[in-house]
């Protein structure tokens, strides 16, 4: 239902990009910052007290000191691991408005540049104007 | 004194100008449409005279147009007594007074018109009355003819006095300078917007990429620190100084800045 939304946001912004060019610039949303899901730290340790109460004391000495290593890696790795997933989400949510809002700017520079030379166009010609009313051409 | 030989030399150059019309131009104005109104009522007497089988509002529609075309005649005749005297090679000395002419035909005809209106005689004859033909100069007529004349020369003697397309010129380019300014300015804002929403995505991935990294190397520590925490809880549970001793390594041994080995 999520994905179906944002797909429907997303196309919404497309066509609005389309439809009201001018006015989209200023109400484009603000991009999403990256914020990946949180560890839960406390069940991660009661996870580990859990096993390590089922292990201490008589399955463990002076040796088995890295016993949950292992298992504790492969959790490290797995939360590496959302979180790079999380990483490519957000980096695609924000793509097509990121676009989009190149795509505006683009379009923006260039009738500026439109605008600009217009101006100096008419700069020019209201000061051949001016001259022409201030000093006689005969 | 340079301003006082460019009129003198006919040139429409005249600094004064770029402040407004002067004063006379609104007053010209005003009386050529007082001039107008009256010649309106004038014409419409003529035309009806004149088209007797039209209506009411085709007669409006001529008695407009025919007012329009005197008024402009006179006025292009005015326009162009000045360009000739801007010496502006193109007005010929004959041109201007080919308006004069046609207006004063267009005048006319009118006042023929008026004064060949058929009177009633008052006689009747076989059950109908008597018109009596002729031209019949009479107060009203003569009234039209000074209203035309009136007319043509406020058309001719104000435009004559007021044109000058150098001044039409700058204004039409100063205000399309104006407007040509307000859609720059409006069109840096949006461009400076844009720009700006732009970089602000950019940024917004270049800190998501930060922030990728920092939540790595937390969680990183945050599996040496469970690592850590597992000993402890073996410790705890082992309650033995033996185990713990060997768990932990002295950490006082170790050099500054490096973290303990664990074993």
């Amino acid at each position: 239902m999520g994905r179906l939304f944002e797909t429907f946001r997303l196309r919404m912004w497309v066509f609005l990009a389309r439809l009201l060019p001018g006015s989209l610039v200023y109400w484009l949303p603000q991009p999403r910052p990256f914020e990946p899901r949180a560890i839960d730290q406390a069940a991660a340790r009661r996870e580990i007290e859990a096993i390590v109460g089922v292990l201490a004391p008589d399955a463990t000495d002076e040796a088995t000191g890295h016993v949950m290593d292992r298992l504790i890696d492969v959790w490290t790795e797995a939360w590496v691991a959302e979180l790079a997933v999380d990483f490519q989400r957000h980096g695609l949510r924000n793509a097509r408005t990121a676009m989009i809002a190149a795509a505006l700017a683009a379009r923006e520079a260039v009738l500026n540049t439109d605008a600009r030379r217009r101006h100096d166009e008419l700069t020019m010609a209201h000061q051949a104007a001016l001259n022409a009313l201030i000093s006689p051409n005969d | 004194m340079k301003e006082q030989l460019n009129r003198q030399n006919g040139s429409y150059a005249d600094p004064t100008l770029i402040a407004g019309r002067p004063f006379a131009a609104l007053v010209y104005l005003v009386a050529l449409v007082l001039a107008a109104i009256a010649d309106v009522s004038t014409f419409r007497q003529v035309l009806e005279l004149a088209m007797p089988r039209s209506d009411a509002r085709t007669v409006t529609m001529v008695v407009y147009g025919f007012v329009g075309i005197a008024i402009l005649l006179m006025h292009f005749a005015g326009m162009l007594m000045r360009e000739r005297q801007a010496r502006r090679g193109w007005v010929s000395r004959i041109r201007p007074w080919l308006y004069v002419v046609a207006w004063f035909g267009l005048g006319a005809t009118a006042f023929y018109v008026r004064i060949s209106e058929k009177v009633k005689s008052g006689v009747v004859v076989n059950g109908r009355e008597q018109q009596s033909g002729g031209l019949h100069i009479t107060s009203a007529s003569l009234m039209f003819v000074a209203l035309y004349l009136g007319t043509g020369l406020v058309a001719l003697v104000g435009a004559y006095m007021t044109h000058n397309p150098e001044r039409g010129a700058f204004v039409r380019t100063k205000w399309a300078l104006i407007l040509a300014n307000r859609r720059l300015a409006s069109s840096v804002l949006r461009r400076e917007i844009a720009e700006g929403t732009r970089s602000l995505y950019e940024l917004n991935q270049q800190s998501a990429t930060a922030v990728l990294g920092l939540e790595q190397a937390r969680r990183n520590a945050f599996g040496e620190a469970l690592k850590q925490h597992a000993r402890l809880v073996i410790a705890q549970r082992g309650k033995d100084p033996a185990l713990t001793d060997a768990l932990f390594p002295d950490e006082r041994k170790l050099p500054p800045g490096t973290g303990p080995a664990l074993p």
